[in-house]
């Protein structure tokens, strides 16, 4: 596979994403509007030490209807990029906007999801930026092979130094804790039983702590990504993350591209 | 000043650390009335619906709201345990308490929130007026 094939996949594997987040943010407008909870009145608090001049290009920015345009914006570039391979303003558009609802809820509207997205899309940037030079393409595809590999190793290395993860404890805790506790009573009642709780705890941490070996072969490579995608489909039963299974899945071709070369 | 700027990177300084705190179970209620004599009961909010359908693997908007008040919740508590509450946190909150009553009750005029750690109150807001949330226009 080609570093440019490689980008062509990821980018119209984020555009999927991205189309998707997007779509979520307008039917959340009520959310965000003049009534809502993330309100432009109330967020300027935030940048009330920024100079004067970036203050008020951010007031403006966020108005309701500024933010709609920018949104609505973001959702023709993901079709647009169909039909534009690897053009550098449409990747470049979707980073930026990213970043910008990023910075209207405070940081992140989504944690991770968000964070892998303008990843993949800052790498699928400079790689359209310099897809003329095919070894500079490696930068980009570099990026986000690395922070694909750092999110899962660094989630399995942190869960590996809580005994309750290791017991199966967390797992149940969890699914308890409201917020996450949306999965069907059925699902529920099975994933918590203890001797599977602990089981799927236990795989998961070896799964992540296991995820740079991905960089060795393209068949590994290849075994960890499917493993990475039902963990993540997992995820979505039980926690409710859809966003974090097309985000990731976003990231995959820049790995596996690195791996087969 | 550095915590500002910082926040327009916050996306990119991701430590990805998921589920590394097992928190306490946190619960937001609210509650509407029309004066000071008839308050109606608690309520609580932000609860998901215990039900996955194969669309919401795309369109997931009610979940991933949650997610955000919840967080938002987790900021406001994390000032609150430090000593230091922030004015955006603590006006953003009273909006979700405001939109959730408003959701609720829309005939509201009053409502009052309480934040609750494994069954004791952390904080309860003082009754406040639902016209003063109502929209001012853009600032």
């Amino acid at each position: 596979m080609s570093a440019e094939l490689a980008a062509r996949i990821a980018e119209i594997a984020l555009a999927f994403a991205v189309f998707w987040q997007t779509l979520e943010l307008l039917i959340l407008r009520p959310a965000w509007d003049r009534e809502g909870v993330w309100r432009i009145q109330d967020l300027l608090g935030d940048y009330d030490r920024l100079p004067k001049i970036a203050r008020a290009e951010l007031g403006v920015l966020f108005l309701p209807s500024v933010f709609l345009l920018v949104l609505w914006v973001r959702l023709a570039a993901c079709v647009a990029v169909a039909l534009f391979p690897l053009n550098a303003v449409l990747l470049g558009w979707i980073f930026l906007s990213t970043c910008i609802i990023a910075v209207r809820w405070r940081g992140t509207f989504n944690g991770g999801s968000d964070s892998i997205t303008a990843w993949s899309a800052l790498g699928l940037f400079l790689s359209a930026w310099v897809k003329a030079e095919p070894h500079l393409m490696k930068f980009g595809l570099g990026l986000i092979a690395v922070q694909l590999t750092a999110s899962y190793f660094l989630a399995g290395f942190v869960k590996a130094r809580n005994r309750q993860w290791w017991t199966g404890e967390a797992l149940a805790l969890f699914m308890a804790t409201p917020g996450y506790d949306s999965a069907p009573e059925r699902v529920r009642k099975w994933v918590i039983q203890p001797h599977r709780a602990r089981l799927f705890s236990v795989g998961v941490i070896f799964f992540e702590l296991a995820f740079p070996l991905a960089w060795r072969s393209p068949w590994v490579c290849a075994a960890l990504l499917a493993v990475a995608f039902v963990f993540h489909l997992g995820n979505f039963l039980v926690f409710g993350l859809n966003r974090f299974v097309w985000a990731w899945l976003a990231a995959y071709p820049a790995l596996f591209w690195i791996a087969s070369t | 000043m550095l915590h500002q700027y910082l926040q327009f990177f916050r996306v990119l300084l991701a430590g990805w650390r998921f589920f590394d705190r097992v928190s306490q179970a946190a619960t937001f209620f609210v509650r509407s009335g029309f004066s000071d004599a008839d308050w109606g009961p608690w309520v609580e909010c932000l609860r998901p619906a215990r039900e996955r359908k194969i669309g919401q693997l795309f369109l997931n908007a009610r979940q991933n709201y949650l997610f955000a008040a919840r967080s938002l919740l987790d900021q406001f508590a994390d000032e609150l345990r430090a000593g230091h509450v922030d004015s955006t946190s603590e006006h953003l909150v009273k909006n979700l308490a405001a939109f959730e009553v408003r959701g609720i009750d829309p005939a509201a005029r009053r409502f009052q929130f309480r934040y609750c750690r494994n069954s004791e109150d952390v904080y309860v807001s003082i009754p406040l007026e639902m016209a003063e949330f109502r929209s001012r226009g853009d600032p």
